[in-house]
């Protein structure tokens, strides 16, 4: 917490005056590096984009990696440039984060020096009256001039706020020699590094997939899988309201019933019994999909074996069986009810734990000030156990994209129509006919910035509401 | 104590990423050395056709699975053709997403053989990936030999696909017809509802199942995997409902039409509906699967079910008798319904198809000295039939293994009764010594009844068009059967939806196949 110069009283966050005495606070400029970032990622979205396309097909289409090679030159270098250009604007983007803005420079022309080369390719192309440059050459070149501006504006920002001789820094080592110092631990954290570049972002580099068809071999067809999807594929905004509709209240219903379900064990004194429950409702949760399926398909069939419907006709609730699992009506309530079946004693854990750490003291003094059962949840047990419902919300909220398995066991032809998902769709692109891969990365990327969205939403309401977010 | 932890875990990632680079190549060189004796002794034949010294193969669980020791079917086969064979077998109920991940890896990873179902089949043709096969099939000694039937000879005739150039061409090789789905009727239920004369039309056919359904107090009559099939022949679980219906592209009389547009497929929606409310059609049957199918059969929940002809028909009454889920089933008998008149025939569908790849390095020493060599009318063939699992002395053939799901291992890859070549007649008198054995009467009746009635399935061609729209095409199509049927639409609405959801891909698709 900032203090006032002045009068040493605690200042709000982004507070420009003291609210004691009237003093106006020091405000430190800034920092801007966030412009070379998103002017590095405005290039590399843009060396995703076509660099030349048909005035009138947008199927035909090249980019910057293969638009000489489709037509029959012999510039295959062009895809090495390509990787050359992406990995100068990664590395810009790091080092801008590291602070070495000289260097970032350096990366930021390195990636448009090779973006000139290829363009000078681009006459031979041009020369033909259908083609016109694409989109992709405005947002990269645009993108350039962004993260080269913001590099040289970090330059001159690092240099004016620097108020302090380094000399006389304590910790004055170069960023090397503390690296040298520190080398056992860099040693330690190599492994790590490497795998998750191996397996993390190496991977990423099939997000290019998404602008081409891959049935074959990959041939780069633009922006044409996004535009499908955005006006021909109904099963895909289909599948995208279904995803959000089914997440979401899956999501709010799992936390819901996970918050009463720990409140109500927490009220349970016998640990012994507290255990065993415990014990029971955690179990579903290490059950397979597939096992959980089948359950709940024999408990809900028609048939006379069906228990479900068997009671239900029996208590003259219906009068004949209900395909539960057949129906659009009935569907999506089962599906709901197995989900908080299976993971909502999963989900208490976290919220047992945080209601162990609430201070019986605070019980003891409500008790005392007259406060009844239902006060003390109130005003203790909830406002304790508020910071982790909303981390456990944003946590899982990041996941809600990711519906499948549960969906993918539970669906069938009866209820596509309430029960396919972003997830099951791409399964079923992929593996009905021949797979376009293209097609699904790019309905992946697009879950996956669906996903980004929402996680930073969330975050942002948190922050405004709680004063702090988590991601 | 930190450094040696340090070393110990960048130790630990070498060690990782070099176990996943892995050369599995560098054992082949000594392998196939060992084999080079046998190689010389066979490299005298007429054909001047280099042997292949290894050969990779992806292969379903149609061949002796793992777990029935498959590793001495391997060996055997190895010593007979004198070529490493290195077989791949992923799991058979993920083999069709195993080979779409295979294929969509692309060219430069694929095995030299591969066994593809016939959509796979054509799909893989028509994007270049399979090698032609056609001249070495037309001068194979195999198809000049006389062993195989005419039917065999059509067989290999229908399984011409499309490939990049648009010509028809074989791309496969199968040793086996594809065999199709025989409507079993349960004795008891005949008996129960009073019918003593088999039905002939669809009258009688719905009567019959009225009836049955009387008799039996039965929830409903009929059942299958889903009210339509994953892959071609689409219609072969429900085909007196279907009829003449087919829900996909076909060729009639030369142009390529949209079977599920047509008037057939509105009647045929029109009869599932019908027997759907009148609980004839199971209630449940979007939601299963053919083992959910054939153990409710076993259990007596229903006595009409359509499956696969000959050997299939012999292991439902076993496992009927076997399980004995209800009384009488000791005696129950399966009795194989010939199509009634509007059905027709029931459908051959292509077989599953042993391809070659473009990146087999010798594919006319693969074909010649492997793939045809299923239909040697040999010990090839005879290893083919029945695996290792069976003894033959004094003329008398005994099984002698047991499947890990209990039953007896009757064949291994090639089924006697669906065999398409013969043995040679210097070769036990060209008889196939197990077939009476490993395919009793019952099951020779069942297949006798679909081969005397079934015609091949409506030839495949795929397009890039088609490539593009068939999942949304089908998904769409799935879902109109499932609300037609279950009454939750009309036919008129199930059609206009379709028109309206599928009617411009459906005639770019046209477009494209009518090129």
């Amino acid at each position: 917490m900032a203090v006032c110069k002045a009068c040493n009283a605690e200042l709000p966050k982004n507070a420009k005056l003291c609210p004691q005495c009237g003093t106006k606070v020091y405000q430190p400029p800034k920092n801007i590096r966030i412009l070379a970032i998103v002017g590095a990622v405005i290039a590399i979205i843009g060396g995703l984009l076509p660099f030349i396309q048909n005035a009138e097909k947008v199927k035909d289409a090249y980019s910057y990696m293969s638009y000489l090679n489709n037509k029959g030159y012999e510039f295959a270098y062009h895809q090495i440039l390509w990787y050359l250009f992406m990995a100068a604007l990664v590395a810009t983007c790091i080092i801008v984060v590291l602070k070495k803005e000289v260097f970032s420079i350096i990366t930021t022309v390195i990636a448009g020096v090779i973006f000139a080369l290829t363009m000078k390719d681009l006459s031979t192309f041009l020369s033909s009256p259908e083609y016109k440059i694409g989109c992709g050459t405005y947002v990269v070149i645009a993108g350039l001039i962004i993260a080269v501006a913001g590099c040289f504006i970090d330059i001159l920002k690092y240099r004016k706020t620097i108020q302090y001789d380094t000399r006389y820094l304590t910790n004055n080592k170069s960023t090397w020699s503390r690296m040298v110092n520190h080398k056992w631990f860099y040693l330690m954290f190599l492994p790590v590094l490497v795998f998750i570049l191996i397996f993390n972002y190496w991977p990423m580099l099939g997000i290019r997939y998404a602008f081409t068809d891959y049935t074959k071999l990959p041939v780069y067809v633009g922006i044409k899988h996004f535009a499908k999807m955005a006006s021909k594929d109904t099963y895909f905004w289909m599948a995208f309201r279904n995803t959000l509709e089914l997440s979401i209240l899956k999501l709010i219903l799992n936390t819901f019933m996970a918050v009463v379900i720990s409140l109500l064990l927490h009220e349970i004194t016998n640990i012994h019994f507290k255990k065993t429950v415990q014990t029971i409702i955690y179990l579903p949760h290490f059950m397979s999909w597939v096992v959980v399926a089948s359950i709940f398909r024999m408990l809900l069939t028609t048939s006379e074996s069906g228990l479900v419907n068997q009671v239900l006709v029996s208590l003259n609730i219906i009068e004949e069986p209900i395909f539960w699992l057949g129906t659009t009506e009935t569907w999506r309530p089962v599906y709901y009810i197995v989900n908080v079946w299976k993971d909502t004693g999963w989900g208490t854990i976290l919220f047992l734990a945080t209601l162990s750490g609430i201070s019986p003291e605070l019980y003891e003094a409500a008790q005392i000030d007259g406060a009844n059962r239902w006060n003390r949840m109130c005003y203790i047990t909830l406002p304790a156990l508020a910071n982790t419902i909303i981390t456990v919300f944003i946590l899982n909220l990041a996941k809600v994209m990711n519906l499948f398995e549960s969906v993918f066991v539970m669906m069938n032809d009866a209820v596509i129509e309430v029960s396919n998902v972003i997830q099951t769709y791409i399964y079923t692109q992929s593996f009905t006919g021949v797979p376009n891969y293209g097609y699904t990365t790019a309905v992946g990327l697009f879950k996956s910035l669906v996903s980004c969205i929402l996680v930073l939403g969330c975050d942002y309401a948190s922050k405004k509401v709680r004063g702090r977010g988590i991601v | 104590m930190k450094k040696l932890v340090s070393l110990l875990l960048v130790l630990t990632l070498v060690f990782s990423l070099t176990a996943c680079g892995g050369d599995k190549g560098t054992t082949d060189a000594t392998t196939a050395a060992g084999n080079d004796a046998t190689t010389a002794a066979e490299t005298t034949t007429e054909v001047q056709v280099e042997k292949p010294a290894k050969i990779t193969i992806t292969c379903d669980g149609t061949v002796v699975k793992e777990d029935d020791n498959a590793q001495a079917f391997y060996d055997e086969l190895e010593a007979l053709l004198g070529i490493d064979l290195e077989f791949e077998r992923p799991d058979h109920s993920g083999y069709k997403d195993y080979i779409g991940t295979l294929f969509g890896a692309g060219a430069g990873s694929l095995p030299d053989v591969v066994l593809l179902s016939a959509d796979a089949y054509a799909t893989y043709a028509s994007l270049g990936y399979l090698w032609d096969m056609t001249d070495a099939w037309d001068n194979s000694e195999v198809k000049n030999s006389g062993r195989v039937s005419q039917m065999g000879l059509d067989l290999f005739e229908g399984s011409k696909v499309v490939g990049p150039d648009g010509e028809y061409r074989l791309y496969g090789f199968s040793a086996v017809q594809g065999n199709g789905c025989v409507t079993y009727i349960k004795q008891s239920w005949l008996d129960a509802a009073g019918v003593e004369k088999l039905p002939t039309t669809y009258a009688e056919y719905y009567d019959m199942l009225t009836k049955m359904k009387e008799a039996k107090n039965a929830e409903y009559v009929v059942s299958a995997a889903g009210l339509v099939g994953g892959e071609a022949p689409y219609i072969n679980y429900l085909p007196e409902f279907y009829q003449d219906a087919y829900p996909e592209f076909y060729e009639k009389d030369g142009v390529w039409v949209d079977g599920f547009a047509e008037d057939a497929m509105k009647d045929a929606l029109q009869r599932l509906q019908d027997a759907y409310t009148a609980g004839i059609i199971d209630p449940e049957i979007v939601n299963r699967s053919t083992s959910n199918c054939r153990d409710l059969f076993y259990e007596d929940k229903f006595g009409v079910f359509t499956y696969w002809a000959g050997k299939w028909c012999n292991t439902l009454t076993q496992n009927i008798v076997k399980k004995a889920l209800y009384e009488g089933s000791d005696k129950e008998v399966l009795v194989s319904l010939p199509p009634i008149a509007e059905v027709g025939t029931y459908l051959n569908r292509i077989a599953p198809q042993w391809c070659i790849t473009v990146d087999c390095e010798n594919p006319e020493g693969v074909f010649e000295y492997y793939l045809q060599k299923m239909l040697d009318g040999r010990d090839v063939q005879l290893l083919w039939e029945y695996g290792t699992h069976y003894t033959y002395e004094n003329g008398v053939f005994t099984l002698t293994a047991l499947e890990s799901n209990g039953n007896t291992a009757s064949y291994n890859h090639i089924d006697g009764l669906l065999k398409l070549g013969e043995y040679a007649s210097d070769f036990n008198g060209g008889k196939d010594i197990g077939l009476d054995v490993a395919s009793p009467a019952v099951a020779q009746e069942a297949q006798a009844v679909f081969n005397s009635a079934s015609r091949m399935a409506p030839s495949i061609k795929k397009t890039d068009t088609m490539n593009e729209y068939s999942a949304t095409i089908w998904t769409v199509r799935k879902s109109i059967i499932a609300d037609v049927a279950m009454g939750k639409m009309t036919v008129e609405e199930g059609m206009a939806k379709y028109e309206s959801e599928c009617g411009a891909m459906s005639e770019e698709i046209l477009d494209s196949l009518n090129k």
